[in-house]
């Protein structure tokens, strides 16, 4: 993984901010997904997380749920990564 | 011959289980996946049943349902609050001393301790002669250095209370985490959590009229704690393994209960707490009261009686069918004077015959007038037999 992989433009700073340094995934895809309920359509969140597998994971979840993964940058040890909340989804589908 | 008990005077170690929370249990326990209401023909029922019991310690403590972990109890919960802040990933990587009250139970001292030996850097927060935390000490010992504190708002032996807001804007000016141990104050006093100030904060069911093996760590949104137990996605993560949905369930509907009827239990246990301090030393010579000049969870008496072993006094008391006990855990299972009346500059000979009498919401005032009554005797007839030198 390069040490800044850019999907589109990174924002300068995000909505909410979601720190799951320490915790391996699934569990930040979990509490992501939690957080992002709360969000409405087009804000963005930025996860932090140390696990590299979230590199992976994240970008997956985001295609299946209608989010826009926006890329990420590295700090460190640590990762923060943006998501873009997509439109809400009829009842029955993935948030 | 022992007598059974009843007159239960124990509540600060542990609480009987309330029949509705009983009630609450049983609905969780049906393991016949053909029948209805069961966990194993409806597995989201055992999620919703987390959810909700999640939902009332939230509502109990002013807390957001996502900042509750539920543990196997108090223990793990400040287990949980000590090593998991020294092993998250740092924030700032010189904050390395942990500082603790040397009064706490070991439940927050053993682990303090075990991060001591790993390189952390643990040091004991003196406290004065009642019992309260010397918060000039405090604020000499607080720096950049320092990534929490723990202190119980009340202290489990004599219920002596922390001012654990003033403590707050100590540790919130120094960028210290703080940990409070709430589990003796959780059915006499409000924990709004923001009220403390604090940014941990343990709970046992047990102890609140709620069944053994469950308990709850309040971790505040932004805190970074690395879990104990790994390999699940339990619990946001940080405490992996199949929950207990049962006893979490009746750890919700005891702090349900307890948010609507706190209130009615402070008084009962309070004014029955205050007759017992008052019979005993009104009719008793040489008795000290330990932590009385401080304020304290009143239902809550702990006391030594010059001249006379602590153990001859709960043994009488038992055998005349009144559940009492030494309060102190080192002197139950090592014969050794409790380090929270050693802390508090009590000789160790008194420290080590003290008794606590703690009272509870299924007591009365005259039980407590039958109590004293018996224990003014049982002192005379022992002080007659004693040889043990008065202190």
């Amino acid at each position: 993984v390069s040490a800044a992989r850019v999907e589109g433009c990174l924002p300068e700073s995000a909505g909410a901010v979601l720190d799951t340094v320490g915790l391996y995934c699934p569990v930040p895809i979990i509490k992501t997904a939690e957080r992002m309920k709360a969000m409405g359509e087009g804000e963005i969140l930025e996860v932090v997380s140390d696990d590299r597998v979230i590199l992976l994971d994240l970008p997956a979840w985001c295609r299946s749920t209608g989010n826009a993964y926006m890329g990420h940058r590295e700090s460190g040890r640590d990762l923060h990564l943006f998501v873009r909340r997509g439109p809400a989804r009829p009842a029955g589908q993935a948030a | 011959l022992i007598r059974r008990i009843v007159s239960y005077f124990r509540h600060a170690a542990t609480t009987p289980l309330d029949p509705r929370v009983r009630e609450r249990m049983a609905l969780c326990l049906e393991e016949d996946p053909g029948a209805e209401g069961s966990l194993l023909s409806e597995p989201r029922r055992g999620g919703k049943i987390l959810d909700e019991a999640r939902e009332r310690l939230a509502l109990f403590m002013g807390a957001s349902p996502s900042e509750i972990v539920f543990t196997s109890g108090g223990t793990e919960a400040s287990n949980l609050a000590l090593k998991g802040a020294a092993l998250a990933p740092p924030r700032e990587p010189a904050r390395r001393r942990i500082l603790v009250a040397a009064t706490e139970p070991a439940a927050i001292l053993h682990p303090a301790r075990t991060l001591g030996r790993l390189g952390w850097e643990f040091s004991e927060i003196p406290v004065d002669g009642r019992g309260v935390v010397d918060t000039a000490r405090l604020r000499s010992m607080l720096d950049d250095r320092v990534l929490l504190v723990s202190m119980s708002l009340a202290n489990a032996e004599t219920g002596v209370l922390q001012d654990l807001p003033g403590i707050a804007r100590l540790t919130r000016d120094c960028g210290a985490l703080l940990h409070t141990d709430a589990g003796v104050a959780a059915m006499h006093l409000p924990l709004r959590v923001d009220d403390l100030g604090v940014d941990l904060l343990s709970l046992s069911a047990h102890r609140m009229y709620g069944p053994r093996g469950a308990g709850a760590l309040y971790v505040r949104d932004g805190v970074r704690l690395a879990p104990l137990v790994e390999g699940g996605i339990e619990e946001g993560g940080l405490r992996a393994g199949a929950q207990s949905v049962a006893a979490i369930a009746g750890f919700g509907e005891a702090a349900a209960l307890a948010t609507v009827e706190r209130q009615a239990w402070k008084e009962r246990s309070w004014e029955v707490g205050r007759a017992l301090a008052s019979g005993i030393l009104e009719s008793i010579p040489e008795v000290v009261h330990h932590g009385a000049a401080a304020e304290r969870v009143e239902a809550m008496v702990c006391l030594s009686v010059a001249g006379v072993e602590g153990e001859s006094l709960l043994l009488g008391l038992e055998r005349a069918g009144f559940a009492a006990s030494s309060g102190s855990p080192c002197a139950d299972e090592a014969g050794k004077p409790s380090h929270v009346l050693l802390a508090m500059g009590v000789s160790p000979r008194l420290a080590q015959s003290s008794i606590l009498l703690a009272a509870g919401r299924g007591n009365s005032v005259e039980e407590a007038e039958r109590l004293v009554a018996h224990l003014c005797g049982d002192v005379s007839r022992l002080r007659e037999m004693s040889v043990v030198e008065r202190a």
